[in-house]
């Protein structure tokens, strides 16, 4: 863990940083006494622990994992409140994306030697091959929820991927604003980023909004900046899940569950901003499995504030997109010439 | 020839009790007849009280026999009038109908007409993929790149 000021800090800003989920955890924090933060630091730290000891995938004591070991089963299993909760909002995730978001492709994943990152104390336990792609009960659903008793079964092994880190960025918001109630005043504010997937409330460091560079997952300068004022900006991107096949294709960790083949032709990442980062995640993913033919159509319909990178290296996004981006690479090019 | 005289003896000389009706045989037939007349009418008594009891008793079922008769009177007009109701409803309904038929009629020549279109909009050659032209809808822009507070970098590298 790490703490202080940022450089762009036009006032005192505290900054924390640990890993978690497999990727950085960090949070800044604004206006408030060094004490104040770290108290709040604490409680965020505390509520990704649990969240992660629940949800991950590759922790062999988690719930989740647990749960994956009775895939098939169509007896429930009670789980605790943050599995069961990830499970319902996987599910509704599932309906609303029409299948483009399943957490079921973790048999394609692991059929095309995806093996993840082990992350945390315990050793990773593989979960049983499903029989089948996108397995479901005789009446056709995948998971059924009993949500008096908080029991679950599910019909295949399930990975929460990418909408876990979106929920668990969610509750973690949750409890940062119960520690440190005074988020909601003007002079204080928080950024919580896990991995690349960032969610704000209040104030930054300097006037005006936050600033988030979009990356080049090519590894160029950031081709746009985006403001940030209260909500969620995340990202699927195949810059860093990426390997080759059994049979010597390169494939990235985000398949169509259609096809349980890599998705998003054309595309390296996908960025989305939404009140929720839970939601942001999904429709982040749902979005890049369109590929650079569809993407535009799509993000567009659903009127969200969308920027996608192409394999070329363009940058594209929807007009909500564009109200929020404050600085673009192409425009300060075209400016120096003038 | 001996006289007539002789011969019959007088009328007088007959007994009374031979020609008079007994005594008690009146006696019995009158007290046979009282015992009856009394016997009458205390069954008569008997049968008066009882109807009596029998018509109080049966006085509450009269009271709800007309009061049922009541209902159903009213039960009866209810019915008359959901019938009248149904019938307006039914012919509402129909007019409905007919109303669908016309809207069918206008869809399905609403539907060559597309399927025209479309064929004509297939044989038309446009390009399969086009950009669109730059938004510029920003409220705020800057002409420097300025500096960031984060990335959206998957890796969770640094920016």
């Amino acid at each position: 863990m790490t703490a202080g000021p940022l450089d762009v800090a036009a006032q005192p800003a505290a900054r924390f940083e640990r890993r978690a989920m497999g990727s950085p955890l960090r949070l800044t924090v604004v206006g408030v006494p060094d004490a104040r933060a770290a108290d709040a630091w604490a409680a965020v730290s505390a509520a990704i622990e649990e969240i992660e000891q629940s949800l991950s995938r590759f922790r062999a004591t988690s719930d989740l994992v647990a749960l994956n070991t009775r895939a098939g089963d169509p007896t429930s299993a009670i789980v605790d409140p943050w599995l069961y909760a990830a499970l319902a909002a996987a599910e509704r995730a599932w309906r609303r994306t029409d299948g483009a978001f399943d957490p079921r492709v973790i048999g394609d994943l692991e059929r095309l030697g995806y093996a993840g990152a082990a992350v945390g104390s315990g050793e990773a336990r593989p979960e049983p091959a499903p029989s089948s792609r996108l397995s479901v009960f005789p009446d056709g659903r995948w998971l059924h929820r009993d949500p008096r008793r908080r029991g679950v079964a599910i019909a295949s092994p399930i990975d929460l991927g990418g909408i876990g880190k979106g929920l668990a960025l969610r509750w973690a918001l949750a409890r940062l604003t119960t520690a440190l109630p005074e988020l909601g005043e003007p002079a204080v504010g928080a950024l919580l980023e896990a991995g690349g997937d960032l969610v704000a409330r209040g104030v930054a460091p300097q006037p005006g909004p936050w600033l988030i560079g979009v990356e080049d997952p090519e590894g160029g300068p950031e081709p746009a900046v985006v403001a940030l004022e209260a909500g969620a900006v995340c990202t699927s991107s195949i810059s860093v899940h990426a390997w080759l096949a059994p049979d010597g294709r390169r494939v990235h960790h985000l398949l169509d569950p259609r096809t349980g083949e890599p998705g998003g032709d054309g595309l390296v990442a996908v960025t989305v901003a939404a009140p929720d980062p839970a939601w942001s995640e999904v429709w982040s993913k749902a979005l890049f499995l369109e590929g650079q033919r569809g993407i535009g159509p799509r993000a567009r319909s659903l009127g969200l504030a969308a920027w996608w990178m192409r394999t070329d290296g363009t940058l594209e996004m929807t007009p909500a997109a564009r109200e929020r981006t404050v600085w673009l690479a192409a425009d300060g090019e075209a400016e120096a010439r003038c | 020839m001996p006289p007539l005289a002789a011969a019959r003896p007088p009328a007088a000389a007959r007994p009374l009790a031979a020609t008079r009706r007994p005594i008690h045989v009146v006696v019995a037939v009158g007290m046979t007849a009282g015992l009856y007349a009394l016997s009458l009418a205390g069954v008569t008594a008997l049968q008066s009280a009882t109807d009596a009891q029998l018509a109080a008793d049966r006085a509450p079922a009269a009271g709800a026999v007309a009061q049922l008769k009541s209902t159903h009177d009213a039960m009866e007009g209810s019915l008359d009038r959901l019938a009248s109701a149904y019938a307006k409803v039914a012919n509402g309904y129909q007019a409905i109908t007919d109303g669908i038929v016309g809207h069918e009629q206008a869809l399905a020549a609403l539907r060559q007409q597309v399927e025209a279109a479309a064929g004509s909009a297939a044989a038309l050659s446009v390009p399969s993929f086009s950009r669109l032209p730059a938004v510029s809808g920003s409220a705020v822009t800057v002409r420097s790149q300025p500096v960031v507070n984060a990335c959206t970098t998957a890796s969770g590298k640094p920016c």
